[in-house]
């Protein structure tokens, strides 16, 4: 019954355990959970303690990531108290999204260098890029890009510091955006 | 007031220079409210508090100000003094702002930070006051050397009665300091937001207006007139009130941005600028969380307001856009694209949404 018991526990055990990182094939994925699809570039990992969101990284988290955020209208958002709500135009939502960054007391010097307006999969969605320096003083660019689909806003957020890494991984995160779409029946 | 002069001492250099490195990270960011004029007029009026201080001591003391619009001002050992743009909007009076100030500079003289560090058993203690401020990752790492979350109650309220004592002597009006405390309650109760900043926090607010009643009454001043010095104040109020509109428009903290514009119009009745804001206030207004905002009638408010703008300055390109957007959002399609059109012509701007919005059919 001993032996049992002890079978049991470490069944139980490296069950529940999960890795930081599991690596991704280069292919379409649809997350049903975020109600999205998209191609995932070759050698990117999934970080599976980012929290909400999809959280994608090719050489650490510091060094370059990608993220995908859903917003529901009205969600509370992390820094600033504005929400997104029904009947904002896509500017009005980048707006939103702009204050939000720019309440986050971690960044110094962000920016935004561009903003315009695209069409993500046959949608209107917004485009900025912007740059900021962590508290170490890293410079780090960004770009981010959303759109609206029912009662919420989907965003795609890519982030590598300034120099060497933006450049090196930028080409995945269009790529990956290129083919970004919200699933038909999203929840 | 207060202990005998001091020398810095073996631990408390640590703080000061933990100090240093954070007082350096900020001094170097664009949080830094860049009106040398203002931090002057701040330094000065420090200087006439320091007058009364009658001790000797080793530290410089430093106004700086921050573009940050929490109700908050803090001190570190090493001298600096920071002032969020927030709280002296909240100032009607250089009284006011010097009671902020006095209390501030009270808690670095008589070396709380130090007291504060020795008074608590080990490290871990310390830093776990600061636990669970997720969104104020950047502060809670100041807070550990300067006086931004507070001390402990007696030590608040030692800084109550030596910045008392320091408006007292300098002639400030100290009837002004429980007004402003009381003025800081109100304007968080307008946005019910909780923030884990010591001047941010009701029950220490009311502890702090009722310490000064009582010393106010101890010393028999509530019928004595100080000096008020408002019209230096004045002088600098307008470009603050500006900043802090800006800043809280972002932040989502439309209650306080609606009393900043109005006490704006108020002082500049015949200015283009703030009518303009009170069209940006009732245009990005959103809902709290309960209270339901009747949107059709802040945009109609919005409207008038950018009018109003509109009538005092005819070429104040904003006050367009901002009635285009609200057009927009409402899909009166010819009339917001005639009002972008009327604003490109004058901003010389090129805003791609608006392009692309003209573009369509």
């Amino acid at each position: 019954m001993k032996k049992y018991i002890v079978i049991l526990c470490v069944v139980l055990c490296s069950g529940c355990a999960m890795t930081a990182w599991s690596p991704l094939k280069a292919k379409e994925y649809k997350f049903r959970g975020m109600g999205i699809k998209t191609t995932i570039p070759s050698d990117w990992y999934r970080n599976n303690l980012g929290g909400k969101g999809l959280h994608i990284s090719k050489d650490g988290m510091a060094l370059n990531l990608i993220s995908i955020n859903k917003f529901k209208f009205r969600q509370k958002l992390p820094h600033t108290e504005k929400k997104y709500e029904e009947g904002m135009t896509i500017q009005d939502i980048a707006d939103v999204t702009i204050d939000n960054i720019k309440a986050n007391k971690s960044i110094f010097n962000f920016k935004v260098n561009t903003n315009t307006p695209i069409t993500i999969s046959g949608l209107d969605a917004y485009r900025f890029e912007y740059s900021y320096e962590t508290e170490q003083g890293l410079k780090k660019k960004g770009i981010t890009c959303g759109l609206v689909e029912g009662k919420r806003v989907y965003a795609v957020t890519y982030e590598a510091p300034r120099l060497h890494y933006y450049d090196k991984t930028l080409s995945d995160f269009e790529s990956l955006v290129s083919s970004f779409e919200v699933l038909s029946i999203s929840k | 007031m207060g202990e005998e002069g001091y020398k810095i001492e073996t631990d408390e250099k640590r703080i000061h220079n933990r100090s240093d490195e954070a007082a350096d990270i900020l001094n170097d960011s664009d949080y830094i409210y860049d009106n040398p004029a203002f931090e002057s007029y701040l330094n000065r009026i420090a200087q006439k508090l320091l007058d009364t201080y009658p001790y000797t001591h080793d530290v410089s003391i430093r106004m700086r100000v921050l573009k940050d619009p929490e109700f908050n001002a803090f001190a570190f050992a090493n001298g600096f003094v920071y002032f969020h743009v927030g709280i002296i909007a909240l100032a009607e009076n250089e009284a006011q702002l010097a009671s902020i100030m006095a209390h501030e500079i009270t808690h670095v003289l008589e070396r709380h930070l130090i007291k504060k560090q020795r008074s608590l058993y080990n490290k871990t203690a310390f830093l776990s006051l600061f636990d669970g401020l997720g969104v104020y990752a950047l502060f809670p790492a100041l807070m550990t050397v300067s006086s931004m979350a507070g001390f402990s109650q007696s030590l608040e309220s030692r800084a109550d009665v030596g910045g008392f004592d320091m408006l007292k002597k300098a002639g400030y009006d100290v009837n002004q300091a429980p007004k402003m405390f009381s003025g800081m309650i109100d304007y968080l109760k307008g946005e019910k937001i909780k923030t884990p900043f010591f001047f941010s926090s009701h029950p220490k607010l009311k502890k702090r207006v009722k310490n000064f009643n009582r010393l106010i009454t101890k010393n028999n001043l509530k019928d004595v007139k100080g000096r008020v010095n408002s019209d230096e104040f004045n002088g600098f109020i307008n470009d603050v009130l500006l900043e802090n509109i800006h800043l809280v428009l972002s932040r989502g903290y439309f209650s306080t941005a609606e009393k900043n514009v109005e006490r704006y119009i108020k002082k500049n009745p015949d200015d283009a600028l703030g009518y303009y804001y009170r069209g940006e206030v009732y245009r990005q207004w959103q809902n709290k969380k309960k209270k339901k905002r009747d949107k059709a009638e802040d945009f109609d408010k919005a409207i008038l307001a950018y009018d109003q703008a509109l009538k005092y300055d005819a070429q104040h390109a904003d006050a367009y856009k901002g009635k285009a957007r609200i057009f927009q959002r409402q899909k009166k399609h010819d009339k917001a694209k005639k009002l972008f059109k009327k604003y490109l012509a004058l901003s010389n701007d090129q805003d791609p949404y608006i392009q692309q919005y003209l573009n369509k059919e």
